[in-house]
């Protein structure tokens, strides 16, 4: 066997200018830092495609010309822009599992014209019994080309996947893993298994790993359509309304481990956690005025794009770390009235809710008008409107991010809040998300009166025992940190009828810039 | 031979239960077919359609039938198939593609579906209905998993293959944290740290910097210390919420449910409209009214768009202050409404909707500018129902009046409706101007239009020359002929002799029906006078080898003719008739003279004399 003569080929911006149309938005949050998680599902779903399609052709032209060949050039060349692109910041795997591609842990949905290549990759990798494919940054031309001829050279029928694997260990292929196949469990049996007692099929971890996955999903749709805002795209709301739906399902089973994730702060313009974090409190305030379900989630879908005219902003404004100018105030100002018309212009005043529409509108409007966008003409605020001011302004104040450079404890937001009930913020409502957020809102660091130190996790059921929700603690009493710490219900008491723990003081994480968000992530 | 008698024994058990199949599966199997042929005959001949309603009512029964035995159907779905306890129950037809039930919850994420005991006919059409997205297709942001959520069935759940494989490997590429703090321990210790220094002043001194938690009534008490008395205390007072505050806004929430969207973000751009001082955002405003006054016209909302532009109307008087730029946008708003793509959206809608109320409509119209003229000579022209034809016409014969150039250049369109309708506008306008491009549609393929063209000329020409009436009596139609017999009979107009000598003496002429060949010798008669009576005279005289039963038949009508002529030529030649003609013509002739003579006796004697 001759050695084979590998080529290494550079790749051009301008090779990868065709494929990547999508890019100029790609790279720019790319470009930033944005994480993994953050890339944009369309852009997603067609870079997967692509990469399927280009994964295809490699390994036909391989079957016929060999490892060298300048046939494979083409399609070794875009597959490296293809994975440098999405492998960016974490490697990226292209997953079968049963019949359905996943790009990462996304599901990559597939057209009917597509499925001819699907259907090939699915093929090819269940003859081989292979799981996923990964492939890092690191993938050299080479890589591509040993991987494909050994995949096609080696006989699945002899060789097991182990094998293969050694083969490409022994040919210095380091960039790309081949995973072990996973079978997709049917939901019955995946229940029954959470109803065991093993920590990894615990219903809580496995309700918090959705809630999770669903606050992704929705910054990712965040993300996605506020990118398509500034570079004049449509609008489509297909991905945000399946994540908020996913949601609302979530916060009916379990509401405090949603609103959990709502310390999740945002700092900058890359991440979309504040618009989450604002539908999420909506959605939790909305259900206990009550809202009918079918309703929340069309005020959460609202809540999610309710900044939507900050995508008119320039991004250097909105992360800016000094004071604004009196332009940049003034922008900011309108973003409110720009993400109306934004929001009507690209979906049509016919296709737009009238939620959305108000969500933006009034969120900064305040009860007593006080707020912005100034009217000369009488305006009566929605409910959707109130709920949105109440969520906003009290994630926006936990955040260090735009109208506050520090971030607050919940508790002082609370307050502050308070002090402004039937003022800025309806009352019944405000009521109302305080028994959402508890009295200790979630997220608080307290001190328990064993000098322990404890993260509220879940407000406490009844309204009398406001003051006593489910901790977690997270130091000794000497102040050494825990990991894993217990649960705390502050209700429980002892033999004698005495509180076994109570808080004796809340702490300002914030003045210690600690983040709480671990203990719900 | 033990192993062998074995293997045989366990061969023919397989083959034997093979033959006997679960009855679940078969019955699962026999809803999947009715299922794949109801959606068909759907998609083919529509909900409504007597053979798809058979199979929806079949599926209906069968599965009804199945949940009754089994009490839930599940199925896993793959790209081509659909699986039942590891058994195949549904297979997609080759090239069937996106047909394919399974590809089309395959295509969505959808790994599994059950459909439990309960589910009524009307859930089990939304099922269909979601799946081929026949609810409502201008609604993009739905797929099968969407739509289904928010009908919220309680019979029918679907898991997908993403919250599958999340639950089933736990997968979490959930890192996001906070990047303005921080959670490392060394963070937790510097807190720890200085809580703990803290707290040794606080017990000197009390518990500064503590937090307080959330407290309406600004009582609560945030105290530090260790002691059971020092804890920690919200001051809960007033977080109750009433059950009238509840009602309250059970109300609102009502309300909200049920507002018209439309209506209300139009109600917020008017505010924005009255309030807005940012010129961008105005200008974003202005062109965004462009898009709005599409959007309406796209989806047939004729009402509202007169409101707003009742609205836009008045923008000057609300707004005196914006700039001459804006109120530029403004004037070109106004003199766009009639621009063709938006007359175009018009005609998509009302040709998608026979039914549709087209109340607002002529305003809508009636606003546009005569530049809109040719584009609402297309949407006559596109228009397939009457009534919506009557109502762009309406428009038209006020806009084109000035300009009439598009219509008239209309008349040479092959669609004889829309020339029918062109013809129709200009007969109203009664314009003698017209003439000449009406005339050119003496040879119109459709009869209907020829007719009217006659209307169109005996009204713009009402005397004088006939001969381009005289030039229908060549027509195929009885009805044009007719009709332009009747313009020619009246009197007020001419034609040589020589136009009609071929007509009337072309063998076909004896043809046709004695009314008509009556009229057309009454024509003659009123627009020739004593110039045919050579023709009648030949008609008494000539003898004929053939056809004599209708030339007679003319040569009575002649006579007849030339009674109501009554001019001494004609007397003189039906004397001539009494003569030398038939029995027959000398009857008629005789006939003719005598009421001829009745006449002249009852007419008074001036009159007799003439």
């Amino acid at each position: 066997m001759s050695d084979p003569k590998i080529l290494e080929t550079p790749v051009s911006d301008e090779q990868s200018q065709p494929l990547l149309t999508h890019e100029k938005s790609l790279t720019q949050k790319i470009g930033h830092g944005s994480e993994a998680g953050d890339l944009l599902d369309q852009q997603l779903v067609m870079l997967g495609f692509q990469l399927i399609t280009q994964l295809n052709t490699l390994i036909k032209t391989s079957r016929i010309h060999g490892r060298t060949n300048a046939a494979l050039d083409k399609p070794v060349e875009t597959m490296l822009t293809l994975i440098q692109t999405l492998a960016h910041d974490q490697p990226v795997t292209l997953r079968v599992q049963n019949d359905f591609l996943f790009l990462g842990e996304s599901h990559l949905k597939v057209s009917a014209q597509q499925m001819i290549v699907v259907s090939s990759i699915i093929d090819t990798m269940n003859k081989w019994r292979i799981g996923g494919l990964t492939f890092s940054s690191s993938a050299s031309s080479k890589d591509l080309r040993e991987f494909a001829y050994l995949f096609v050279s080696l006989d699945p029928a002899t060789k097991s996947l182990e094998d293969f694997r050694q083969e490409l260990k022994s040919h210095d292929v380091t960039s790309i893993a081949l995973e072990d196949p996973r079978e997709l469990a049917l939901k019955a049996d995946v229940d029954a298994s959470s109803q065991g007692t093993a920590v990894e099929s615990n219903p809580k971890v496995t309700h918090k790993s959705q809630s999770k996955a669903a606050y992704s999903k929705a910054a990712g749709s965040v993300g996605n359509l506020t990118q398509s805002v500034r570079d004049g795209g449509t609008l489509n709301f297909k991905q945000a309304k399946r994540a908020i739906q996913n949601i609302v399902d979530l916060m009916m089973q379990d509401e405090p481990t949603l609103l959990g994730l709502t310390t999740l702060r945002c700092h900058d313009q890359y991440t979309h956690n504040h618009s989450v974090n604002v539908a999420l409190l909506s959605i939790a305030l909305a259900n206990r005025a009550g809202y009918p379900k079918v309703e929340l989630a069309d005020l959460g879908l609202a809540a999610l794009f309710h900044d939507m005219g900050k995508s008119t902003i320039p991004l250097d404004v909105l992360n800016k770390t000094g004071e604004f100018t009196e332009d940049e105030w003034a922008a900011m100002r309108n973003h409110p009235t720009e993400g109306v018309l934004s929001l009507a212009q690209l979906r049509g005043i016919t296709n737009l809710p009238a939620r959305m529409a108000a969500a933006s509108f009034e969120h900064h409007m305040n009860l007593d008008y006080s707020g912005y966008p100034k009217l000369k003409t009488p305006w009566k605020l929605s409910l959707t409107g109130r709920i949105l001011t109440i969520a906003d302004c009290y994630d926006a104040m936990t955040s260090s991010r735009v109208y506050r450079r520090e971030p607050m404890s919940p508790s002082k937001v609370l307050n502050i809040m308070f002090g402004k009930s039937g003022k800025s913020f309806d009352a019944t409502l405000l009521k109302l998300f305080v028994n959402c957020v508890g009295i200790v809102p979630i997220g608080s660091l307290v001190v328990l009166d064993t000098d322990e130190f404890a993260v509220v996790l879940k407000p406490a059921v009844t309204k009398t025992d406001g003051e006593r929700p489910l901790v977690k603690v997270i130091t000794d009493a000497q102040g050494n940190p825990i990991d894993n710490g217990p649960e705390l219900d502050l209700t429980e008491k002892d033999d004698v009828g005495e509180y076994r723990h109570s808080i004796i003081r809340l702490v300002d994480n914030t003045e210690y810039k600690f983040d709480t968000s671990r203990y719900f992530v | 031979m033990t192993d062998l008698k074995t293997a045989q024994e366990m061969m023919a058990a397989a083959v034997a239960a093979k033959g006997a199949e679960d009855p679940e599966i078969a019955s699962v199997k026999r809803v999947l077919k009715l299922l794949d042929k109801t959606s068909k005959s759907n998609r083919t001949y529509g909900s409504t359609n007597p053979v798809a309603q058979k199979f929806s009512q079949q599926l209906f029964e069968e599965l009804t039938a199945h949940l009754a035995a089994y009490s839930k159907l599940t199925f896993l779905v793959q790209r081509s198939e659909l699986m039942c306890k590891e058994y195949v129950v549904y297979q997609a037809e080759k090239e069937g593609g996106s047909e394919s039930i399974a590809f089309k919850l395959y295509s969505d994420g959808i790994r599994e579906l059950v459909l439990h005991q309960g589910l009524t006919q009307e859930d089990l059409m939304f099922f269909l209905d979601s799946l081929w997205g026949g609810l409502d297709p201008t609604k993009d942001d739905d797929d099968i998993v969407t739509r289904l959520w928010s009908r919220n069935l309680s019979t029918l759940s679907i898991v997908t293959a993403e919250e599958i494989a999340k639950a089933s490997v736990g997968g979490d590429g959930f890192i996001r944290l906070d990047g303005g703090m921080n959670t490392s321990d060394s963070t937790l210790r510097e807190l720890l740290d200085r809580e703990r220094s803290r707290k040794g002043r606080g017990s000197q001194g009390g518990a500064d910097g503590a937090d307080q938690g959330a407290n309406p009534t600004g009582g609560g008490t945030g105290s530090g210390g260790t002691s059971r008395n020092n804890r920690f205390q919200s001051g809960l007072v007033g977080y109750e919420v009433t059950e009238e505050e509840l009602a309250e806004l059970a109300k609102e929430i009502e309300a909200e449910s049920k507002q018209d969207s439309i209506m209300y973000i139009l109600d917020m751009l008017t505010t924005i409209l009255a309030s807005e001082k940012s010129p961008e955002l105005l200008t974003k405003l202005f062109s965004l009214w462009g898009n709005i006054i599409e959007a309406l016209l796209r989806e047939g909302k004729w009402t509202v768009l007169e409101n707003v532009l009742g609205l836009l109307h008045e923008t000057e008087a609300v707004r005196p202050d914006i700039s001459v730029e804006h109120k530029q946008q403004l004037t070109d708003l106004f003199n766009g409404i009639g621009r063709p793509e938006r007359v175009k959206a018009i005609e998509t809608y009302l040709n998608r909707t026979p039914n549709a109320n087209t109340e607002g409509l002529s305003t809508i119209l009636l606003l546009m500018k005569s530049e809109a003229v040719p584009a609402l000579c297309s949407l006559l022209a596109n228009l397939e129902s009457p009534a919506h034809q009557a109502i762009v016409s309406e428009t038209l014969q006020v806009l084109a009046k000035d300009h009439p150039d598009p219509l008239l250049k209309g008349l040479a369109d092959r669609r004889s409706t829309y020339v029918h309708n062109l013809l129709s506008i200009i007969i109203k306008w009664n314009n003698p101007k017209h003439v000449e491009a009406v005339e050119k549609l003496v040879r119109y393929p459709d009869a209907q239009v020829r007719k009217e063209v006659v209307r169109a000329i005996g009204l713009f020409r009402p005397s004088g020359n006939g001969m381009k009436l005289v030039s229908f009596m060549g027509d195929a139609d009885e009805n044009v002929r007719v009709a332009a017999l009747k313009f020619l009979m009246s009197g007020q107009y001419t034609a040589p002799f020589s136009i009609w000598s071929p007509i009337v003496s072309a063998e076909e002429f004896m043809e046709r029906s004695m009314s008509e060949r009556r009229a057309v010798f009454q024509a003659v008669r009123a627009t020739c006078g004593d110039e045919a009576i050579p023709y009648w005279e030949n008609l008494f005289t000539e003898w004929t080898w053939t056809n004599r039963k209708k030339k007679e038949e003319l040569a009575i009508l002649a006579a007849e003719t030339l009674g109501k002529l009554a001019t001494p030529a004609a007397i003189t030649t039906l004397e001539l008739g009494v003569k030398k003609g038939s029995a027959a013509v000398r009857q008629a002739c005789s006939m003719a003279l005598s009421q001829m003579q009745k006449v002249q006796r009852g007419k008074p004697p001036a009159a007799a004399s003439r």
